[in-house]
């Protein structure tokens, strides 16, 4: 979700020790699992969303003052796991994916990279399992649309 | 046509090249990263962004609230001096004017 190796190394030790110091709390309305995704998915968009807040703030203090650097962009994300093979087009796939809104990018992530079913991914986020099925499938009509235009953009 | 169904072919690849990808692995310090946040809580808790600027709105309204009420008083202090040449408006003011 975070498409930066470091950073999720941090993400996942920061939800070790939120695990560790809430599991008296765990009420165990969903699965143990179900509940670390959780903890994890709100920890992630948690960066996120003060990623963007960053981003708005440096832009305005860019305009402000022209000496600042402009900020860089994130550079190419390169998941360890995948077979080299597929790297290529699994890269434009994750530049997609970041191009999403944060719940359409969490419910296909959970969905197609990490495989879990519809029911655990509602669970997950708390919402019915109707609307996790009209994310996805916004998520992979959007997906869609940005990759054909990159198809166009790169066979030009 | 033809170029329409290649692009779709690649679309679909790209979306399917995950399949089969390996979890990734954590690094050799991955524990000690988390017996460390453990020892040392995490720091002090700073105001959220959304408070922190309903906190810069709510001083500049008052700041621009209080140039105005500063200013409208002082308009009305300078109206007053100005009767005191007029010797007919200083008998208004003291109403000691009558109808005869």
């Amino acid at each position: 979700m975070v498409q930066d190796h470091g950073l999720a190394e941090d993400i996942a030790q920061e939800v070790f020790v939120t695990v560790f110091r809430s599991v008296l709390s765990f009420n165990e309305r969903s699965s143990i699992s179900t509940w670390i995704y959780r903890i994890t998915v709100n920890k992630c968009l948690d960066h996120l969303r003060a990623k963007t807040r960053q981003k708005r703030s440096g832009f305005l203090s860019m305009l402000f003052n022209k000496d600042e650097q402009p900020l860089h962009d994130q550079p190419v994300f390169d998941h360890p796991g995948i077979q080299l093979e597929r790297k290529e087009k699994a890269r434009y796939l994750f530049e997609a994916i970041e191009t999403l809104p944060d719940n359409q990018k969490t419910v296909f992530i959970l969905a197609h990279i990490e495989e879990l079913p519809h029911k655990d991914i509602a669970d997950i986020m708390n919402m019915s399992v109707k609307a996790v099925e009209s994310l996805l499938q916004r998520a992979k009509a959007n997906l869609r649309k940005k990759l054909a235009t990159v198809y166009t953009k790169e066979n030009e | 046509m033809e170029n329409n169904r290649q692009k779709e072919q690649w679309i679909d690849e790209v979306l399917h090249s995950t399949q089969g990808m390996l979890r990734a692995e954590p690094s050799a310090g991955f524990m000690a990263g988390i017996e460390a946040k453990l020892r040392h809580p995490q720091g002090k808790k700073s105001l959220s962004f959304p408070i922190k600027w309903a906190a810069a709105a709510m001083l500049l309204l008052a700041l621009n609230i209080g140039s105005v009420v500063y200013a409208t008083g002082k308009a009305h202090k300078t109206a007053t001096p100005a009767a005191d040449s007029n010797p007919f408006a200083r008998d208004i003011q003291s109403q000691n004017l009558y109808n005869y």
